[in-house]
């Protein structure tokens, strides 16, 4: 049997000694790899720099103005992106609504991962009546379509980017549900989990440093997934009037405000669908990337 | 020598919806301190869940199993969380039975921190060396995960978690049976200098009866639930009682050539688990089967000493 | 010139895996000969190239990482290494089929066991849907199975009944070589000896020549003829089942008897072979085996060592043999 020389008389401890790469570092490494990850990471990086520039550098007033002279100009270099059919510069417009966007998506992702995702972690640790009461509830939400969902909860507490969020956030709760339930039922079975027990440890202590560390793979990547749905969804609000009111210029609020002009005037569309798709493409690239990454399984 | 574990009863049923699984069906045995009981047995006749019984890492149905004087089955759970303590288990898988996201170092130091042995970080360090050192594997490898290492030394890091809190009693289920041959023998080494040096009681779960030859001081054959048959294991291989073992012994594949033995080749399949009736369970694959092995299930008794057989007409040698 | 009886001819067959983490050398140059209606056991352990070498017999590796960079690789006289796909469908499962280890994944849990068997008779034969339904069933007899489970799924099935099914697939098409990768491993020590018993006998009925991949040695006593060892990608020692068990050479094949349990004389320690295989990636200079060896010398472990015959069918591979006076514990002194 291999044996080393063990000095207990180090002060360094040796654990310090042989630091290794920690878990997230091994990921961040995986992760580097897959290129059309690392794409999306810049895209969706330079889309938050440039929300978080617009916000401070435009003024809100200026974009919102109307300018008749100005109106339905195409794109130019004084006006990027053209204007609209009341003279507001829609690049200005675009890159302010960013912040829409990605809030909402975040948030909303943020929203029905807290709930679904305790909500599915419970049920799969659980089970029995508890994870068929949580389950059946879960069913019954899922089975009504998304879109009509959020626009009921919408309707109901009426419209702001607050309600926005949660409603929004609502609608992905099954689905966050089944993930962390699913997940959490994989790992509990584990022989690592049954020796945990063996060692004595408190149910409490298997959920929180076996359990929940094993389990967070798939559901951080169901939530990158969820981000780009939920921005669409939430322009997708927008469009019928119920999501952030005009004259904010949430990009699905633009496409809204656009639609008559689309013959003759297709650059008003083009270019809030374009940002909404570069957007929602972009957290799916990451998506994917976190996926392959996390999963010990593939080779690389 | 007196008895560290003695099982008394032992059953472990389970409802399932085609009816009742009697996977481990009034078994009772004793096992000395410092003494290894080995278990034999092929897929599917309990040998795993009586393991895990005697823990209560799954709950019995009925029964007494009495370490030490207490039984176990009595403890409530705090009770039972401080006895685990003293009775550890070393598991056959080394790839699922580690935390993937752990390292050897938090590993190994789990059930210290459980039961709040070495509070000190540093000291609880030097312990886990210590431990590393015990069971042969290299100080550098304190960070690593288990994914980075090979089946032997995964095993290893297994046993090192089960010395950790120093037990008195470990259930080695099918501790080598995932290991190459070179790196089995190794393990085996350790296992049994462990058991010199700190005088550990054994109970040596396994289908490999060349193995459980090697190690144990007696053996328990388990077929469908029952103990067929329980003899010091030098006993047992030169005069096997029950036809099952003696099947069983002539099954194994000889590494040498011009062993000219009768291998007895059992007709058939082993009978459902399942709701059953009274009869030898090993009725209808028995060469020397009678009409009284169908209608009456044998009990073990002892027919020379420390020799047990359940079996109506057991074997003459 | 072609030997008429050599079913399988495998000269300097080298595998190499290409991954971005380095070259996995797998296989390192070994040369198999098997005559028809003779079984080989390659024996060896974990890592050492032996599922690699099944499965380049059938183009099975996966390509990429997986090139099988040089070597010769003839089935009954045909180089297998320069056939097209459509030709390797033909010769897969008929001339030449496998069996894996594990029986519970090598089954389509869809259909049922006579579908299975069917479809590898209908692939390769000219025969009707019901006369392949057929011989599907009289396949499931031969195995052990009555014929009434014809139309049984295999989730029906124990698994050393799974196994007797693949055996049935794999010999359907009356395979003239069947290579066999650890095939009883996840069976009942019972259940082996009746797949084993099985496999001998239908070897003799079906005169089907047999590459048993096992790392038990008794396994290969009961079911082989010849023996080779591999070790890190290359075969270390080989010959017939007399020279490899009493006159044993290489030091790697006498600590893989030492390592075994000994049921004649139990209280001895076991005798492990220290230290572990070495890692693919990274082969030490020199012989592979000696860093774990216990007879090794410098010489072992600077140069590699050369096949060296013994006799006309006992192969060696070891420096230590320089020395006319060096033997090993084990076997003939």
């Amino acid at each position: 049997m291999e044996k080393d020389k063990i000095n207990y008389e180090t002060s360094e401890s040796v654990s310090q000694k042989y630091k290794k790469r920690s878990q997230l570092a091994e990921i961040w490494h995986n992760f580097k790899k897959n290129k059309g990850a690392v794409i999306g990471l810049i895209l969706l990086v330079t889309i938050i720099v440039v929300a978080i520039i617009a916000n401070s550098t435009i003024d809100y007033n200026k974009i919102i103005k109307h300018d008749v002279t100005l109106r339905l100009k195409s794109p130019s270099l004084e006006h990027p992106f053209g204007t609209d059919q009341y003279g507001r510069d829609i690049y200005l417009r675009i890159l302010y609504g960013a912040r829409y966007s990605l809030s909402i998506g975040f948030a909303a992702v943020f929203v029905s991962l807290a709930i679904g995702g305790v909500l599915g972690i419970i049920a799969g640790y659980y089970g029995g009546s508890i994870e068929n009461i949580i389950m059946r509830i879960c069913d019954v939400f899922s089975s009504i379509p998304s879109l009509l969902l959020a626009i009921s909860v919408s309707t109901a507490f009426g419209a702001g980017t607050f309600v926005l969020m949660f409603s929004v956030g609502l609608v992905s709760v099954p689905a966050f549900a089944r993930v962390a339930r699913a997940s959490v039922m994989t790992v509990v079975d584990s022989e690592f989990i049954e020796a945990a027990r063996a060692a004595g440890a408190t149910k409490s202590r298997i959920m929180f440093t076996h359990i929940l560390p094993n389990s967070f793979a798939p559901i951080i990547v169901q939530a990158t997934m969820r981000v780009g749905s939920a921005i669409t969804m939430a322009s997708s609000l927008s469009f019928l009037g119920l999501g952030i009111p005009a004259p904010a210029p949430e990009w699905g609020g633009i496409l809204s405000e656009s639609r008559s002009f689309i013959r003759d005037y297709s650059y008003m569309t083009l270019f809030p669908g374009l940002a909404i798709v570069i957007t929602v493409l972009s957290i799916n690239l990451i998506g994917d990337g976190l996926r392959d990454a996390m999963d010990p399984k593939l080779k690389r | 020598m007196a008895n560290l574990i003695e099982v008394k009863n032992l059953k472990k049923y389970f409802n399932t919806s085609r009816g009742m699984l009697q996977a481990v069906d009034d078994i009772s045995f004793n096992i000395e301190e410092g003494k290894t009981l080995g278990v034999v047995g092929e897929s599917g006749c309990g040998k795993s869940t009586t393991g895990r019984s005697i823990l209560r890492l799954i709950e019995p149905t009925s029964g007494e199993v009495n370490f030490d004087g207490h039984d176990l089955l009595k403890l409530n759970e705090s009770e039972l969380r401080k006895a685990r303590k003293d009775m550890q288990i070393i598991f056959q898988d080394p790839f699922s039975s580690l935390d993937p996201r752990k390292t050897i170092n938090q590993i190994i130091s789990e059930p210290i921190i459980i039961h709040k042995l070495i509070t000190n970080k540093k000291e609880r360090e030097k312990r886990v060396l210590e431990l590393m050192e015990t069971v042969g594997l290299a100080e550098r490898l304190i960070n690593t995960y288990p994914h980075e290492l090979d089946g032997g030394r995964r095993q290893r890091i297994g046993i090192a978690r089960a010395l950790s809190v120093s037990p008195k009693f470990i259930v080695c289920d099918e501790p080598v049976s995932a290991l190459d041959v070179s790196i089995q023998a190794q393990i085996l080494n350790l296992l049994k200098k462990l058991q010199e040096n700190l005088n550990l009681t054994y109970m040596f779960i396994t289908h490999d009866l060349s193995v459980v030859n090697h190690f144990s001081d007696h053996i328990a054959v388990m077929y469908l639930g029952k103990i067929v048959e329980i003899a010091p294991a030098e006993e047992l291989f030169t005069h096997p009682l029950h036809p099952y073992t003696e099947a069983l012994l002539s099954a194994i594949p000889v590494p040498s050539l011009g062993v000219k033995k009768e291998c007895i080749i059992l007709k058939g399949e082993v009978t459902s688990p399942i709701n059953m009736p009274e009869e030898c369970r090993f009725a209808n694959r028995c060469k020397y089967v009678q009409e009284e092995c169908k209608t009456h299930t044998p009990q073990l008794r002892e027919i020379s000493t420390n020799h047990f057989v359940a079996c109506k007409y057991p074997l003459q040698n | 010139m072609k030997d008429k009886n050599i079913i399988l001819n495998i000269e300097n067959l080298v595998v190499y895996y290409e991954t971005e983490n380095g070259i996995i050398k797998a296989v390192n140059g070994i040369d198999l000969k098997l005559k028809k209606k003779k079984s080989i056991g390659l024996v060896g352990e974990t890592g050492a190239g032996k599922t690699t070498t099944a499965l380049a017999m059938l183009r099975l590796i996966p390509d990429p990482p997986g090139v099988i960079k040089s070597g010769v690789i003839e089935l009954d006289g045909e180089n297998i290494l320069n056939k097209n796909i459509k030709e390797l469908e033909r010769i897969r499962g008929k001339d030449i089929s496998m069996i894996f280890q594990d029986p519970m994944t090598a089954l389509n849990p869809v259909f049922t066991v006579g579908e299975q068997i069917a479809e590898s008779i209908l692939l390769h034969e000219n025969v009707s849907k019901s006369e392949a339904d057929k011989r599907a069933r009289e396949m499931l007899e031969m195995v052990g199975i009555s014929g009434y489970r014809v139309n049984d799924y295999p989730h029906q099935f124990s698994g050393g009944m799974k196994q007797r099914v693949v055996i049935a697939i794999a010999l359907a098409c009356h395979t003239k070589l069947l290579i066999a990768d650890e095939p009883t491993t996840a069976l009942d020590v019972t259940i082996q000896a009746q797949v084993l018993e099985l496999m001998n006998d239908l070897k003799e009925k079906y005169e089907t020549s047999l590459l048993m991949i096992t790392h038990d040695l008794g396994i290969v006593a009961k079911v082989c003829d010849e023996v080779a060892v591999m070790y890190a990608g290359r075969i270390v020692e080989k010959g017939t089942l007399e020279e490899i068990f009493n006159k044993t050479k290489h030091p790697y094949t006498e600590g893989l008897f030492n390592s075994l349990p000994n049921i004649k004389d139990r209280k001895a320690m076991l005798k492990p072979i220290r230290g572990l295989m070495p890692d693919p990636a990274n082969l030490p200079v020199g012989c592979t085996f000696s860093p774990r060896c216990l007879y090794s010398t410098d010489k072992c472990r600077e140069k590699k060592p050369f096949p060296r015959w013994i006799s006309e069918t006992h192969m060696v591979e070891c420096t230590a043999y320089d020395d006319p006076l060096f033997h090993i514990e084990r076997g003939e002194k």
